[in-house]
């Protein structure tokens, strides 16, 4: 991403964007779901059952590796 | 990004613009000062930026004027001789009004504009909380996130409903099956594992011993019909013999009385009558061929047939036998066959009880069966209490199927609530975290925003008001109202007061122009063209230098900064460069007229006015030493205040160059150096010094040039020569470019501790004080 696409995010994206890393630090969600998970979490676009379904992959993911 | 420099902005009939104005912007200056007094055109300049950039003309707004269209272009000229025109670096873009809409030409080089005005200053610090937020929301504006933090909420909320739900239902079932245990009378420890074992049980021997038994019942229960129904048949059969007998015993009485011959002549006179009908006027008789009696023979034959009655009841008769006997043999028939059926289903019914899925304590009628159907009646004597027996056996299987499916369908129910309780109790503590991420990085994202909004307007509000202790801004969210938003300060050491509640007006005025460079800056600063329209209009005397030079530092961060003023002070400073005025262009405006509109007027620094007196050819002498000894004045009262020098003390306080330049004295003198910064290109910095003491000497041996030659008339400077004045003018000139920066004025600031320095150190006055 180029500096002026960097600068012209939108507060919602930024924060979204912020938040997605937060949730893939702590291991809620899976690295391969953060990029449609921060444009929809900045749009406003992540359903109820989008959350669940996020959440229980990593959680799935996180059975299977053990 | 749309960031050329400017180059000119040319104003056609909008407002006071009656003439087309051009104002031309110097190459390199960030700031533009325009300096006129009221009435001269400033606000006209500021709506043109206002027009290009935001299609409005914002200073008509508030008047109470409704629509200010129709007000926009210059009276006498239409809408459509409206129009602005801004020339860049990289093209330019022209504004046209049509129809009420602003057109512009080139959405590329529109600019960004954002105008301030004296009347909206305090728009931000008075707006309701609402209203204040509604101002700053798109640089918070998160409501995608929080419309998705709320859907996860949403479903946290259902998860937890749903735990209940299974938990309920889990308690619900185990309560079923331990009712089920105790009606098994508890076999075993434990409920849960007896309904385990019961379930496992094989329900298909269940199911079989029921179905042999219902076929058991079935096929006895036919068998019990059929005695009756065999009896029923003979009796009948009975009856058609003796129904036989008699109706022979008839036919017999009946053909004693009729002839055997009568008979035959009966058949002859049918055979008549028959060809009677096809020949009803015979010439002779059809049998004798004679014509005698010929005549109504066809009615005398028929005369004779009727009257033979016996005959015709003798010939039913027989009919009527062939019938019942006929009948007979039907009935013997069906007999033969219902036995042969009976047999046949007492065959299986014999099949039926030697199903080994019967009970093995079970009762079944004595085998084998009686040969003949007519013994059956004692053999079936007790069927219907068999029957009976049979179906309460098949129903205890049928409740003990429905049973295990019961209790199969309590433990599944069971099993899978419990299997989804701890699903969900395991999906329940991530999405809370989940949830408590969002909520917290929101709050911290957007208090960071405000913070920052908060700290940068007490950065400001410090440089303008420094020590006062106001600079303790804080913007808050209203926790409790959605999109509301709080102003306070600390005043006085009170914290969360309301700055209009406490603050003076003149401070409320810097505070507004603080929140407003705050939050403009941070929105592409560098495409944005800053207009600030007479702000500082109540700013108090003390302040208004500070709010200037804060102006100046904020200008260099966007793309060009138009302050308008008619703060005379400014302008003066402007002309003895006490400002930086290096880093801006003035520009003053003359007197607006109806014919000219807004024009400009030139205003050159002192200093700068002094060189150019000095070149011009030939030099006027007078005009010359008049503009040094001003100058000059102006440097020894910067010298003799910055080293506390001692002078006379008047009551008018006023000092000549008599009073001031001996006020500078040879151990001053000799200490006073000026260190110019010069910048290689390759960012080295390097300072060259210059000393003022042999400029001062000399200053102090030529004095006399100035009164002979630029204060007063004097016959005296007959005698002198030109060049004397000259000299006494381009020293004054070297003293001040060797102590004053063009570009950043005087140095004025002491914070390094041991020199005196302009802004960037691009001069460094030595001694700090005067040396004892």
């Amino acid at each position: 991403m180029s500096d002026a696409e960097e600068n012209d995010k939108t507060p919602a994206e930024e924060l979204a964007e912020i938040v997605t890393n937060a949730l893939l630090d702590e291991g809620l969600i899976l690295k391969e779901d953060a990029p449609h998970t921060s444009r929809e979490i900045a749009s406003g676009k992540l359903r109820a059952e989008d959350w669940r379904l996020l959440i229980e992959k990593a959680l799935d993911k996180e059975a299977s590796d053990e | 990004m749309n960031s050329g420099a400017l180059k000119s902005l040319t104003i056609d009939h909008l407002r006071g613009a009656v003439a087309p104005f051009t104002l031309t912007f110097e190459k390199g200056k960030k700031l533009t000062l325009i300096y006129g007094e009221n009435g001269t055109g400033k606000s006209t300049i500021c709506d043109a930026f206002d027009f290009i950039g935001n299609g409005r003309v914002g200073s008509l707004d508030n008047r109470g004027l409704n629509r200010t269209g129709k007000y926009w272009h210059t009276v006498g000229k239409t809408p459509s001789d409206t129009s602005v025109t801004l020339t860049l670096s990289t093209g330019s873009c022209k504004a046209t009004l049509e129809k009420g809409n602003v057109l512009v030409d080139s959405e590329d080089h529109r600019p960004l504009v954002n105008v301030l005005r004296r009347s909206q200053i305090l728009n931000l610090v008075e707006a309701r909380p609402a209203d204040r937020y509604s101002a700053i929301s798109h640089f918070i504006d998160v409501a995608g996130v929080e419309a998705s933090e709320a859907n996860l909420r949403a479903l946290i909320r259902d998860i937890e409903s749903r735990i209940e739900v299974a938990i309920a239902r889990v308690q619900e079932n185990r309560d079923t099956i331990e009712n089920f245990w105790e009606q098994a009378g508890k076999v075993g420890d434990d409920a849960i594992q007896w309904a385990q074992n019961e379930v496992a049980r094989d329900m298909a021997s269940v199911e079989a011993t029921r179905a042999a038994l219902d076929e058991l019942r079935e096929t006895f229960r036919k068998l019990l019909s059929y005695p009756e129904a065999i009896c029923a048949r003979k009796k009948e059969i009975s009856s058609i013999k003796a129904a036989i007998e008699d109706q022979k015993q008839h036919v017999l009485g009946l053909t004693e009385k009729v002839a055997g011959e009568y008979v035959e002549i009966l058949e002859i006179l049918h055979a008549a009558q028959s060809h009677f009908e096809n020949h009803p006027d015979p010439e002779v008789c059809p049998l004798c061929e004679s014509a005698e009696k010929v005549a109504g023979l066809p009615a005398r034959v028929t005369e004779r047939i009727e009257s033979q009655v016996v005959a015709n009841q003798l010939k039913e008769a027989r009919r009527k036998l062939t019938l019942l006997e006929s009948s007979l043999e039907q009935k013997e028939r069906e007999l033969d066959e219902l036995i042969n059926t009976a047999l046949q289903d007492a065959q299986k019914f014999v099949e039926s009880t030697k199903d080994d899925a019967l009970p093995v304590d079970i009762t079944i009628p004595d085998l084998p069966y009686p040969a003949r159907v007519d013994d059956w009646t004692e053999w079936l004597a007790n069927g219907e209490e068999l029957i009976g027996k049979w179906r309460v056996l098949s129903d205890e299987c049928a409740d003990s199927m429905r049973f295990i499916e019961a209790l199969k369908t309590s433990l599944d129910t069971l099993e899978s609530n419990s299997q989804i309780q701890q699903e969900l109790d395991v999906l329940l503590p991530r999405l809370k975290k989940a949830l408590e991420i969002v909520e917290t990085e929101r709050k911290k994202y957007t208090d960071n925003i405000l913070h920052e909004i908060a700290n940068d307007v007490g950065v400001l509000y410090e440089k303008v008001h420094p020590g006062e202790g106001l600079n303790k801004i804080s913007l808050e969210l209203d926790p409790v109202r959605r999109a509301s938003l709080d102003i306070s300060a600390e005043f006085l050491g009170k914290g969360g007061a309301p700055p209009q509640a406490y603050f003076s007006d003149s401070h409320l005025d810097t505070l507004g122009l603080c929140v407003f460079l705050s939050l403009v800056r941070r929105e592409k600063p560098e495409e944005t063209i800053l207009v600030l329209d007479d702000v500082l209009g109540s700013v108090d005397e003390p302040h208004v230098e500070r709010l200037i030079e804060m102006l100046y530092e904020e200008a260099n961060k966007f793309r060009q900064c138009i302050i308008t003023t008619h703060y005379r002070p400014w302008k003066e400073k402007f002309r003895w460069g006490w400002l930086k005025n290096g880093q801006c262009q003035f520009v003053e405006l003359k007197k607006w007229t109806l014919d000219g509109g807004i024009s400009l007027t030139q205003s050159i620094p002192d200093i700068e006015r002094l060189k150019m007196l000095l070149e011009e050819t030939p030099p006027d002498v007078q005009l010359v030493c008049a503009k040094a000894g001003v100058v000059l004045e102006a440097a020894l009262e910067f010298l003799t205040v910055t080293y506390e020098c001692q002078v006379p003390r008047r009551a008018s306080g006023r000092y000549t160059l008599g009073d001031l330049l001996p006020a500078i004295d040879k151990k001053l003198r000799a200490a006073l150096k000026v260190e110019h910064k010069k910048e290689e290109p390759d960012g080295t910095v390097t300072y060259i010094e210059k000393v003022l003491e042999p400029h001062l000497n000399e200053l102090t041996r030529i004095i006399q040039a100035r009164n002979l030659f630029g204060a007063h008339f004097n016959a005296l400077s007959f005698e002198l020569l030109d060049d004397d004045a000259l000299a006494f003018g381009k020293e004054v000139l070297a003293l001040m470019e060797s102590l004053v920066d063009p570009d950043s004025g005087w140095p004025r600031n002491r914070k390094s501790g041991s020199y005196w320095a302009t802004v960037g150190e691009t001069r460094r006055l030595h001694p700090l004080t005067k040396p004892s």
